[in-house]
């Protein structure tokens, strides 16, 4: 196992610096300098040609590449252009609160969807699985922005539950209810989008599951229906889900820009669409490289994980 | 100066139409007096002015929205390029009080500036700057010459072209900062003599130059042996706003935190008017409609409303908010490409082609259908709007708009309509037109114009461009890909406040776009050179504004109003918005509980 779980991260190197290379020359080439957005309207040549100088852009692209990932092979991401801050500090001070909403809402979101397409596989083609059908139809065709739209509007501006964005009141006694009370909407708005994709994933699985030989055989046996279809069905219709799972984490950090956006939530979205705007390379490049290395990782975490729950994989 | 976008949101602070005034606060008048030797002195008068009935009671936060995506980086009064935005100023300026604040007609507010008086020597070459010996630091230190000598210090060095990152400072090269100084001298300990290389108009350096000198506390930041690492200290901690822990201005700094808030609390030994509140709250918006969301919801009570968003105007309104339109001291134009070497150079080289141009733009229209009033038409390098001692009272609209004028005149010049398009032998007034992508104003102003021009045969075909894009193509020389290019503007609010326009208009200005015209910068010149009476200093401004206004170096466009939204409950928002330079006097803005 460990030797299988090296050999992946060895085998993901060439994938990772394939991906730096390509974000590298694409956020390079993309019109917009960063010389010029930085100056704003105290462009002239000279401050441009300093401040390209002081920022290693003057240099040919292939040699600005090799310095940069020089230097992040010894853990140096370099300084953000528009904070001039540490880029390593300012993904260490985001990443807890995309992982705290990304988490919460990803574990509380294959719960739901596990229990959620059990229950509608069980009960398939009543009345209440094709209005549960509907229902996540519509959640997942919705796009994670507007459904944060409608649920500030309404739960911000019409019945004033929660905060329509931010992280802290400054004016309440910062703690943790406050930030719970934050926190609420964007996980709210992750939880439903996923939520629903995976609900349907479930469902046909368990569908499957409840055909099998071994299901009926546990019928046989006198096994109550609880224990056949959340013991025994459940264990195998719920493999594709846990390689969701994982594959899902960077689709889940990426798609919580949107979200950030939205709730002007200060995690790793919204420093990355904010470096995007201003093309802040430093942080548009680091953040790549931990989405490179989440999706790595995403992988080989629902490899690891399938073979935990399903004896018959072997790992060589 | 600062680059602005039309249509783009500033902050949320607004010009008050009506300046109503009350028993809180003065309104102030600069008066210039010749003295006897040769000296003119500058002086203020003070008067009460009215304004809210209600009394100001103590407490309360203030809630403020900063522009979509702006976040806060840099806290000393000294800003590197890079920094130097209106927002980082914004902030400063309520920490560290500027040596001559400008108020919202661009006349000096004395009662508000470190300095009490500047005299100078007819030839403009000596400048005497007395500091007001009420201020002091907040640690009961008093302000003197010797912060002032601090700051010129750290200029000096700053400035350098090889000073260490992140310099080099933003003022080098504006106002005679640093090379055209031959000595600035601690006289005494409340005044600084300033001497010059060769004279300068003396408006043009005040407002360019002086103005530039903040004093910074040199008891608490002078600490290094020399300049050079004082500078790198002082650089280093140019991005921490609790490294001002000693503080001039009515606030001192409680806390920031990166794409979320930066948190300022009144400073208790501020030597003017001391705010009320207990907060003030500076809050990262992500987006318009998260701001629009928060302000509904009353998370925010002083944001901003983008033109784009008039159709929620009813529902602030409706839960008391009110909405109040304000005007930068700014200029906004469609840029044509005269940069030697673009195949359009040759044809906006004419200055009738401009003046067509100008013709067939219909500023008067768009601010009513499109801006819904909230914009004013400019016609010359100042804005009528809002009213400064620089906007000839004289100055007409040279070229209003009318489309057939346009049209006859290219024909009058050999230009013929072919199949919709002037043609003259080669040549076609065919372009493509960058506009700013994104925002729903911009793309109707720039379809409007479109439109009127093609009604003249002017023939333009639209590319919607992100901002960033937009100035990166607009700035570059070499770039032919564009001819003419709508959504960009300047204020004039730093680090040079004097509007003459020798970045903009001159021969080889670096925020122009090719423009050459030799009795232009002869104009522009004239408005550096001393004068002996402020009423000479003024013709020959009007005379550069006058024929820059007719010449068309850029196409006018409108000023676009910023719209400020105030909760009921927040009072002197507007009058203390200074929304010429957007530089705000927080200390006079209070929170009452219903």
């Amino acid at each position: 196992m460990l030797k299988y779980i090296i050999r992946r991260i060895l085998e993901a190197i060439p994938t990772l610096l394939g991906v730096t290379v390509i974000s590298f020359v694409l956020i390079h080439i993309v019109p917009g300098n960063p010389v010029r957005i930085l100056l704003g309207n105290h462009y002239t040549l000279e401050r441009a040609a300093a401040l390209s100088r002081s920022l290693g852009l003057n240099k040919p692209l292939w040699e600005q590449y090799f310095i940069w990932l020089g230097h992040i092979l010894v853990g140096n991401f370099g300084y953000s252009y528009v904070y001039n801050k540490s880029v390593v500090n300012m993904i260490l001070t985001a990443l807890p609160h995309t992982l705290a909403i990304v988490v919460i809402s990803v574990m509380a979101a294959h719960l739901f969807a596990i229990f959620l397409g059990s229950v509608q596989a069980y009960y398939q083609n009543t009345i209440f699985d094709q209005v549960v059908t509907v229902i996540n139809y519509f959640l997942y065709s919705m796009p994670s922005f507007w459904l944060g739209l409608l649920l500030v509007i309404f739960f911000a501006i019409d019945i004033k539950w929660f905060p329509s964005g931010g992280i802290v009141n400054q004016n309440a006694h910062i703690g943790f209810l406050n930030w719970l009370h934050h926190i609420v909407l964007p996980v709210a708005s992750l939880f439903l989008i996923s939520v629903a994709g995976w609900a349907r994933y479930m469902r046909s699985s368990m569908r499957e599951a409840l055909l099998q030989d071994y299901v009926r055989t546990a019928r046989m046996k006198g096994a109550t229906e609880f224990r056949v279809v959340f013991v025994h069905a459940l264990r195998n219709s719920v493999l594709p889900l846990i390689t969701m799972l994982g594959l899902s984490l960077p689709v889940l950090v990426a798609g919580a820009l949107f979200v950030e956006e939205i709730f002007n939530y200060p995690g790793m979205g919204l420093l990355y669409w904010n470096a995007i705007s201003n093309r802040d390379y430093p942080i548009i490049m680091a953040v790549t490289v931990f989405l490179g290395v989440v999706t790595v990782l995403g992988n080989l975490l629902a490899d690891i994980l399938y073979g935990i729950i399903d004896p018959r994989i072997r790992y060589r | 100066m600062k680059l602005a976008k039309s249509g783009m949101v500033t902050i949320a602070m607004a010009a008050s139409i009506t300046m109503l005034v009350a028993g809180c606060g003065n309104s102030t008048s600069n008066n210039s007096t010749n003295s006897p030797g040769g000296n003119t002195t500058a002086t203020n008068t003070s008067g009460n002015s009215t304004g809210s009935s209600q009394t100001p009671t103590s407490g309360g936060t203030i809630n403020l929205a900063l522009p979509p995506q702006t976040n806060l980086n840099w806290f000393l009064p000294l800003m590197n390029a890079a920094s130097d935005s209106i927002y980082n100023t914004q902030l400063v300026d309520q920490l560290y009080k500027p040596l001559l604040w400008i108020n919202n007609d661009y006349s000096i507010n004395w009662q508000s500036s470190i300095a009490n008086k500047i005299t100078y020597n007819s030839a403009g070459t000596v400048y005497h700057v007395f500091l007001n010996p009420k201020w002091t630091w907040s640690d009961g230190t008093p302000v003197t010459s010797k912060d002032v000598l601090f700051t010129w210090n750290v200029i000096k060095a700053a400035s350098a072209k090889n000073a260490p990152s992140p310099w080099p400072f933003v003022g080098a090269g504006t106002g005679n900062i640093p090379d055209g100084i031959k000595s600035v001298v601690a006289t005494s300990p409340t005044e600084v003599t300033i001497t010059l290389d060769k004279p300068a108009n003396q408006q043009w350096f005040i407002y360019n130059g002086i103005i530039q000198l903040t004093p910074m506390p040199a008891h608490a930041w002078d600490t290094k042996p020399n300049m050079t690492s004082e500078i790198k200290y002082l650089g280093s901690n140019a991005t921490n706003l609790m490294f001002d822990s000693v503080v001039d201005g009515p606030f001192k700094p409680v806390s920031a935190t990166s794409s979320q808030s930066w948190v300022i609390a009144p400073n208790p030994n501020y030597a003017g008017h001391k705010s009320l509140v207990n907060k003030i709250i500076f809050t990262y918006e992500g987006s318009n409609a998260s701001e629009l969301a928060a302000l509904k919801s009353g998370a925010l009570n002083v944001g901003g409303l983008d033109q784009s968003q008039l159709g929620e105007k009813s529902a602030l309104t409706s839960q008391g908010d009110k909405i109040t339109p304000g005007y930068s001291f700014g200029i906004f134009w469609t840029e044509m490409n005269m940069w030697p070497g673009s195949p359009t150079k040759a044809i906006f080289d004419q200055a009738y082609v401009r003046q067509a141009l100008q013709m067939g733009i219909d500023n008067q229209g768009a601010a009513q259908d499109i801006f819904k009033g909230y914009a004013v038409p400019l016609f010359g390098p100042i804005p009528s709007t809002p009213k400064t001692q620089f906007f000839d009272p004289n100055l007409q609209n040279p070229y209003p708009f009318d489309i057939n004028k346009g049209k006859q005149l290219l024909e009058s010049h050999g230009w013929k309509d072919v199949n919709g398009v002037m043609t003259k032998g080669s040549q076609k007034l065919k372009f493509t037109m960058m506009y700013v992508s994104g925002i729903t104003s911009s793309t109707d102003q720039a379809e409007l114009m479109k439109q009127d021009w093609a009604q003249e045969g002017v023939d333009v075909t639209l590319k919607p461009v992100p901002f960033s894009t937009f100035i990166s193509v607009t700035s570059n020389p070499k770039d032919t890909s564009w001819g003419l290019a709508t959504g960009s503007g300047w204020d004039y609010n730093g680090p040079g406040f004097y509007p003459t326009g020798g970045q903009l208009f001159a021969t080889g200005a670096p925020s122009g776009t090719g423009f050459s015209d030799p009795k232009e910068d002869a104009l522009i010149q004239a408005t550096h050179v001393p004068y002996a009476t402020q009423q000479e200093t003024m013709q020959h401004f009007f005379q550069y504004e006058d024929y820059t206004a007719k010449a068309l170096p850029f196409l006018w466009g409108l000023n676009v109003a910023s719209l400020t939204v105030t909760a009921p409950t927040v009072h002197n928002v507007n009058k203390y918005a200074d929304t010429a330079t957007a530089f705000p006097q927080m200390q006079y803005w209070w929170v009452s509980s219903n």
